[in-house]
C-alpha cells in the first residue's frame, strides 16, 4: 500500500514537472515532504529533499532545454533514507537520486518526439482546423506522459525499495564521506546558480547581502 | 464552467502536447477552442481559427494566456488571419522572456528559498502551505492573463504594460537573489554531519567557492551533478583501496 502512493505521488510529481501545473509538485523539496510522510520519515524526506533541492536551484526548466525530473528520483532517494542514520546515507541517497533525475530526463525528448509523431499523423487534420482532432491529439499526448511519469515512478519506487529492503548501510566512515562531498555539490550547485543569474545587474549586491546575512544567522542562531 | 474557466483548466495542461515544431502550437489551440465556439456559426471561419491557434508558438506557460485570450479576441473580431498570426508570433518571445525572468528566476527560486527555511524551522507544514498558496498563485497568473489578453485583444502589448507585471520582474530577481543565497547557510548547517561539521563547512565552502568561479569564468564547466558523482566515486576508490 505504502509504495503503492509513493508511485502515485512520484507519477504525480513527474507529471507536474511539465504537463500538468507546473506548481512546485516536482521539486525536490515537496516530494521529498511527501515521500518521507509516506515512507514514515518525514524527516529523512525533508533532508534528502533539501538537498536535491540545492542540485534543482541550478536548473531552468525552459521549454526545449534538456533538464533532470527530480520527482521520482527524490522518491527514490526518500526510501534509501528513510529509517536510518541520516549522516550516513545522506550521500548515497543523493547520489541515487541525481542518478535517477538525469536518467528519468532523458526520456522528457522522447515523450516528445512521441508527441511529434501524433502531431504528424493529424497533421492535416490540424492544418484544417478539425478541433475534435486538436482535443484528441491534446489528450494524446497528455496520455504518453502520464505513461512516461508512471514507468519513470515505478522504476524509481522499486529501485528505492530494493536498496532499502537490503539493509545495506555504508560503513561510517565511507558514509560520512559521501554525504559532506554531497553537501559540498549542493553548495556548488546552488552558488553556480546565484552568481550566473546575477553576473549582470545589480543582483549580485543582493546575492552578497544574503550571503552574509545567511552566513551570520546561521552562525549566530 | 464559464468558457474563462475552461480556458484556465485548459491552460493546466497546456505543455501536454509540446514538441520541437509547434511546441506549445497544440496546447494553445486546445486552451483555445472554448473562446473560439462563437465562431461554429461560421464553420470555415471557426476551422480557420482553429488551424492558426495550433501553430507553432511558444512563451512561459503561466503567460501563455495572455496570447490565448488576444488572439481569441482578434479572431472573433474578424480580424485578418495574417494579423492574428503576427500578434502571436510579436507575444511569444516578449512573454517567453518575461515570464522565465519573473517565474523560473525569480518567484520559484524565492520561494524555494522560503520553503526551505520554512521546512528547517517549522517543518512538513510550512512545505504544505507554501505548496498551496503557490498553487492559488499560478491559478490566480492564469486567469488574469487571459482576461488580460482577452479584454485587450490586439492592444494587448500596451495593456501588459500597463499591467506594471514587466516592472516586477527587477524586485523579484533580487528577492530571489537574496533568499536563496540566505537560506543556503541554514541548510547546510542543518545537513552537517554530527561530529564532522568543520569538514563539512571546509566542503561546502570550497563547494560554493567552485560553483562561483564556474559561473563567473566563461568556460564550459561540468554541472555540479557531474562533478559531485566523480568526487563520490573518487572517494569510493580511496575508501576502498585503504580498507
Amino acid at each position: 500500500m505504502t509504495l503503492t502512493m509513493l508511485w502515485l505521488w512520484a507519477t504525480l510529481a513527474g507529471l507536474d514537472l511539465v504537463s500538468v501545473l507546473q506548481a512546485l509538485l516536482s521539486r525536490p523539496l515537496v516530494v521529498g515532504a511527501g515521500a518521507g510522510a509516506l515512507a514514515g520519515d518525514v524527516e529523512a524526506g525533508l533532508r534528502v529533499g533539501a538537498l536535491l533541492e540545492l542540485f534543482a536551484l541550478d536548473v531552468v526548466p525552459v521549454g526545449s532545454s534538456r533538464y533532470p525530473d527530480f520527482g521520482a528520483a527524490t522518491v527514490a532517494a526518500t526510501l534509501i533514507a528513510a529509517g536510518r542514520d541520516w549522516p550516513v546515507v545522506l550521500g548515497i541517497a543523493t547520489a541515487a537520486g541525481i542518478i535517477l533525475g538525469m536518467a528519468a530526463g532523458v526520456t522528457l525528448p522522447l515523450t516528445r518526439r512521441l508527441c511529434a509523431v501524433t502531431v504528424q499523423r493529424f497533421s492535416d487534420r490540424l492544418s484544417g482546423g478539425d478541433a475534435a482532432a486538436v482535443t484528441r491529439v491534446h489528450w494524446t499526448c497528455l496520455g504518453y506522459d502520464v505513461g512516461r511519469s508512471a514507468l519513470v515512478g515505478a522504476i524509481a519506487v522499486g529501485l528505492g525499495a530494493l536498496v532499502a529492503a537490503t539493509g545495506w548501510l555504508p560503513p561510517v566512515v565511507l558514509g560520512t564521506a559521501l554525504s559532506t562531498v554531497a553537501l559540498a555539490g549542493g553548495a556548488w550547485s546552488v552558488a553556480h546558480g546565484a552568481v550566473a543569474s546575477a553576473r549582470s545587474g545589480p543582483r549580485w549586491r543582493w546575492v552578497a547581502a544574503g550571503t552574509a546575512v545567511g552566513v551570520l544567522g546561521a552562525t549566530v542562531l | 464552467m464559464t468558457s474563462l474557466g475552461r480556458v484556465v483548466a485548459r491552460l493546466l495542461i497546456l505543455q501536454s502536447s509540446w514538441t520541437y515544431e509547434r511546441m506549445q502550437g497544440v496546447g494553445t489551440g486546445y486552451a483555445s477552442l472554448p473562446l473560439l465556439d462563437d465562431l461554429r456559426a461560421d464553420p470555415e471561419r471557426h476551422a480557420a481559427a482553429v488551424a492558426r491557434s495550433t501553430e507553432l508558438f511558444n512563451a512561459h506557460p503561466y503567460l501563455a494566456g495572455i496570447a490565448v485570450g488576444a488572439a481569441a479576441r482578434a479572431e472573433l473580431a474578424g480580424k485578418p488571419g495574417t494579423t492574428v498570426q503576427r500578434l502571436k508570433t510579436a507575444l511569444a518571445g516578449p512573454l517567453g522572456a518575461l515570464g522565465d525572468q519573473l517565474f523560473w528566476i525569480g518567484v520559484v527560486p524565492a520561494v524555494m528559498a522560503i520553503l526551505l527555511l520554512g521546512a528547517i524551522v517549522v517543518g512538513p507544514a510550512a512545505v504544505i502551505a507554501g505548496v498551496m498558496g503557490y498553487a492559488l498563485l499560478r491559478l490566480y497568473v492564469t486567469y488574469w492573463g487571459v482576461q488580460l489578453g482577452f479584454d485587450a485583444g490586439v492592444d494587448v502589448a500596451a495593456a501588459l504594460k500597463r499591467s506594471r507585471l514587466p516592472e516586477r520582474v527587477g524586485q523579484v530577481g533580487l528577492a530571489a537573489g537574496f533568499l536563496v543565497a540566505l537560506s543556503v547557510p541554514f541548510v547546510i548547517r542543518w545537513l552537517l554531519v554530527p561530529g564532522a561539521a568543520s569538514s563539512g563547512i571546509a566542503a561546502a565552502s570550497v563547494g560554493a567557492a567552485g560553483g562561483t568561479v564556474a559561473a563567473l569564468v566563461r568556460v564550459r564547466v561540468p554541472s555540479a551533478r557531474i562533478i559531485t558523482l566523480a568526487t563520490m566515486a573518487v572517494v569510493l576508490l580511496w575508501y576502498w583501496s585503504v580498507s
